[in-house]
């Protein structure tokens, strides 16, 4: 794969079987993982298509041919593991977390960027108590490195020990976004590490959505920053100035700092709980 | 939960089956009773997979024909399709998608494999001929605006950017890759890859969590 965003294009062709053969091999030798994951996710949103078209009642004959065909053939060995490398990552599940509005078009380096969060996006979704000793480990350590950052060192405290603390999480390709907030103490913390570098003036921006996925609050989160070294390691950025009652979901955009709603469609976080 | 009507019948004969009459009996709706099915037709039961097949077959001979535009096509290939169904169903994981959706994808993989042999039996070289891709874009084109009927599908189908609709549809109900879809619209594949990767995040989204349904 010639980069990420290649892999990731790849994905989506190879999802829609519209890989030439030579093609196909290549991805399914050379993909990774996440690629995997993300193109058995599209080839969900193609059968989508697929289940729309209107049926059609087949002749009688062929069930009969097939059921011929069924009593004289195996059935594989279960304990075959099939072959879609993957995971044993279950697909994303319910609407919550997906963007339904339109935020209208972006430019293309910005709706590149996000193409790549749209990936993280893809790929999240673990064992939740896992999810939850990483993300509170990944921001632990994030505290302790960018200590001179961090608002107040107490604030991940509070939010791990609330007794509503939430997660979001993704990742792909060691680029990682963790959010875990607890909404009665209006407090979040957001880890990433190894986002990709953004031109200058840009940043990622967090935004806070209802369930409606109404904007209710933002804030830029470090990483991606070129020329301050952030984008390598943990980046932490917490929050203490959001109303987070009624969250729902967080998109992340790529924006100007000054950018009062998103410009393009955001990658979804959704909070678990 | 005991639901006293059903909406969804299984044929009198087989309900007789005691493995087919439970896997209807601890089924809330339709989604769980294609599970049921599946699971115990993993188990090598035919009665549930012939109870299977004929929930799903309608759709899946619905988009096979689509693609092929041959119904003597169409029906070979739906019975490879429902042969692997059997075959692989003991490989079955309901955590990554619905059983509807696993067949479809088994299907659509077979439709476009006989589409694309079929074109490399018929062409001598990888130029695609003009009037044969009009013909297949006035077909997708078709399928899309009259062939679905799905609203959910519909409306969200109208939300993405034209152009990747195109590339995406083109790909899909028209088994065409990519590099004759750019090679037909006279677009750079980087175009074409872009636009494929662009639509499908987006109708993802405008989908929400519904494509994993059924």
């Amino acid at each position: 794969m010639k980069s990420d965003e290649n892999a990731v294009d790849d994905a989506a062709a190879y999802s829609l079987h519209a890989l030439d053969p030579e093609e196909n091999e290549r991805f399914e030798a050379r993909a990774g993982r996440a690629e995997k994951d993300l193109a058995a996710e599209w080839a969900l949103v193609g059968a989508r298509l697929g289940k729309a078209v209107a049926p059609e009642e087949p002749p009688a004959r062929l069930k009969e041919n097939l059921m011929r065909q069924v009593a004289q053939t195996e059935q594989v060995d279960p304990s075959a593991p099939p072959k879609p490398a993957g995971s044993s990552k279950a697909p994303a599940s319910g609407a919550r977390g997906r963007a339904r509005r339109r935020w209208g078009m972006v430019p293309v380096t910005v709706a590149a960027a996000c193409a790549v969060l749209a990936v993280v996006a893809g790929v999240w979704g673990m064992d939740q108590k896992r999810q939850a000793d990483e993300t509170r480990s990944a921001l632990s350590a994030a505290e302790s490195e960018s200590g001179s950052k961090t608002e107040s060192p107490s604030i991940l405290d509070q939010i791990s020990s609330a007794s509503d603390v939430s997660l979001a999480k993704g990742n792909m390709d060691g680029a990682n976004i963790s959010v875990m907030y607890s909404a009665s103490h209006n407090m979040a913390g957001v880890s990433t590490s190894d986002m990709p570098p953004l031109p200058e003036g840009k940043v990622y921006m967090l935004w806070l959505l209802d369930k409606d996925h109404n904007v209710v609050g933002s804030g830029s989160i470090s990483g991606g920053t070129n020329g301050e070294g952030q984008n390598a390691g943990v980046d932490l950025t917490t929050m203490t100035d959001q109303d987070l009652s009624s969250v729902a979901a967080f998109g992340i955009t790529v924006e100007n700092r000054d950018a009062k709603a998103p410009t393009g469609d955001p990658f979804m976080l959704e909070s678990d709980s | 939960m005991v639901v006293m009507s059903r909406r969804f019948g299984v044929a009198e004969g087989n309900s007789r089956d005691p493995d087919v009459a439970r896997a209807v009996r601890e089924a809330r709706d339709e989604h769980e009773l294609l599970q049921n099915l599946m699971e115990c037709a993993s188990n090598g039961n035919q009665n549930c997979f012939e109870q299977l097949y004929d929930a799903l077959v309608p759709r899946i001979y619905g988009l096979v024909q689509r693609i092929l535009r041959n119904v003597a096509h169409a029906e070979e290939v739906t019975q490879e399709v429902f042969l692997e169904v059997w075959q692989k169903a003991p490989q079955y994981d309901s955590t990554r998608g619905a059983v509807g959706s696993w067949v479809t994808v088994i299907a659509h993989r077979r439709a476009v494999d006989r589409v694309r042999a079929a074109q490399s039996a018929s062409e001598r070289d990888m130029r695609m001929g003009a009037a044969e891709f009009e013909e297949a874009y006035e077909h997708v084109e078709s399928t899309v605006q009259q062939g679905l009927d799905n609203a959910s599908v519909h409306a969200a189908l109208s939300r993405v950017p034209e152009s990747q609709v195109e590339v995406v549809t083109l790909a899909y109900f028209g088994g065409l890759s990519q590099s004759r879809i750019a090679q037909a619209l006279g677009v750079p594949l980087g175009t074409v890859k872009t636009r494929m990767r662009l639509g499908l995040m987006r109708l993802r989204s405008e989908l929400g969590g519904e494509y994993e349904i059924g």
